[in-house]
């Protein structure tokens, strides 16, 4: 049976051509395009407590609902959505164009558990992205809160608390309504 | 008759010293452990800008933690036997982000739901886990496929997953392939894991998920295909 599963296993690797010790995908992919090093934030002093909340909103709607599923790291346009003000001068002029990145997206599942969105890498022209403390998301419809005490319920019913199984929590949606609060620490190192 | 009353006092007093010194070798490795744990930990929170309270607790293998506490308590168990399977930092800060993405996501919902819900989906928050797991690493200056060598020395790979609530570790490690080619692509392009036997031994088994993955580049396709 041993001899079966080698035979079959060289036979694959004959077939795809696949040399030791090289990727292929990265071969065919990757080679030659000279991605950037992701930044690394290994320097910090997180000392100051002065904080400048800049609030934003998204230019275009973004939905789990969308058929093209994102892709991760994808960029995303957002803009500020009022003039904000530090030190009674201007510091951010309402429309100032901003990018954040889908950082991930949880799909939805059994029992009512919703869509997740989350967003990361903020940037707003002109300001240093490690001074920028943001941590958002979004989830649609969540509909744990009353499938689970269901669930529990029917228990005692075996096993008709498997049918709650089939329910499943709503899309998350991103809207230009929706307020997204990063905050801006200009002391931080 | 004094002689060796003396000599059997030295004899006992050289025995208790050399058990204490075994003692306190032990001790001392284990504060080792412990402050290197710590070292890490810290630097992944720092460096994604965490600001949230979670600690980290080196154990032996003797004494069992119930449940899940990097959830329920935000402490993150470390046990003697999964520090085994590291050799290197980026490994070690594998270990630490999967577990450091679970208590960070048990802190966006504070009620029991919260909890509940990853209970109740542990596959699902598995993979969500993982993916976190290697943004964490990145921010923090740690080569992701630290990640996919420890999970490939160290999760054994199951006949299914159907009634599991893990999911298949090469399904796992596929994910976290993809999720770091298509993110991360310069630490595939710039591999300083390609002469790691574990890692060839993942891109050996791994051969049908990078085909499927191949596909789905070549194609284009942005659905999310299914790995085995």
């Amino acid at each position: 049976m041993n001899k079966f599963w080698v035979t079959i296993w060289v036979l694959l690797l004959i077939c795809l051509n696949v040399r030791a010790g090289e990727d292929f995908l990265v071969d065919e992919f990757l080679a030659g395009k000279n991605h950037p090093k992701p930044e690394v934030y290994n320097y910090y002093n997180f000392a100051s407590t002065e904080y400048i909340p800049i609030k934003l909103k998204v230019s275009n709607d973004i939905s789990t609902r969308d058929k093209r599923k994102f892709l991760y790291g994808e960029e995303v346009n957002l803009q500020v959505k009022s003039n904000v003000f530090y030190k009674n001068k201007l510091f951010l002029k309402k429309g100032t164009p901003v990018t954040a990145k889908i950082e991930q997206i949880i799909d939805s599942g059994m029992n009512g558990i919703p869509y997740y969105i989350y967003l990361n890498d903020f940037a707003i022209s002109g300001l240093d992205s490690s001074k920028i403390f943001a941590d958002y998301h979004k989830a649609g419809l969540n509909l744990v809160y009353w499938v689970y005490p269901v669930k529990w319920a029917l228990t005692f019913l075996p096993p008709s608390g498997i049918l709650t199984n089939i329910i499943k929590g709503g899309h998350a949606k991103i809207t230009s309504n929706d307020i997204i609060t990063v905050y801006y620490f200009p002391e931080w190192e | 008759m004094f002689n060796k009353f003396f000599i059997l006092v030295l004899s006992m007093f050289l025995t208790v010293n050399f058990a204490c010194a075994a003692d306190n070798e032990a001790l001392i490795s284990e504060i080792d452990i412990q402050t290197h744990i710590d070292n890490i930990g810290f630097e992944i929170l720092n460096s994604n800008k965490i600001n949230k309270r979670i600690i980290f607790t080196y154990t032996k293998p003797n004494k069992l933690y119930k449940g899940r506490p990097e959830i329920t308590k935000r402490q993150i168990i470390v046990y003697e036997k999964q520090i085994q399977y590291t050799e290197s930092d980026d490994e070690i800060a594998a270990l630490l982000a999967m577990k450091i993405s679970d208590a960070v996501k048990s802190f966006e919902d504070t009620g029991v739901m919260g909890y509940l819900e990853i209970k109740m989906a542990p596959k699902k928050y598995e993979k969500f886990s993982d993916k976190r797991a290697v943004d964490y690493m990145v921010r923090a200056g740690y080569n992701p496929l630290g990640l996919i060598t420890f999970i490939h020395k160290s999760c054994p790979q199951k006949r299914n997953d159907w009634i599991s609530t893990h999911n298949l570790t090469s399904k796992r490690l596929a994910e976290i392939y993809e999720y770091i080619f298509v993110k991360y692509p310069y630490f595939l392009e710039n591999n300083s894991y390609i002469e790691n036997p574990y890692y060839q031994n993942f891109l050996l088994s791994s051969l049908e998920n990078r085909k499927i993955l191949e596909r789905k580049l070549k194609y284009k396709t942005v659905y999310k295909v299914k790995y085995e």
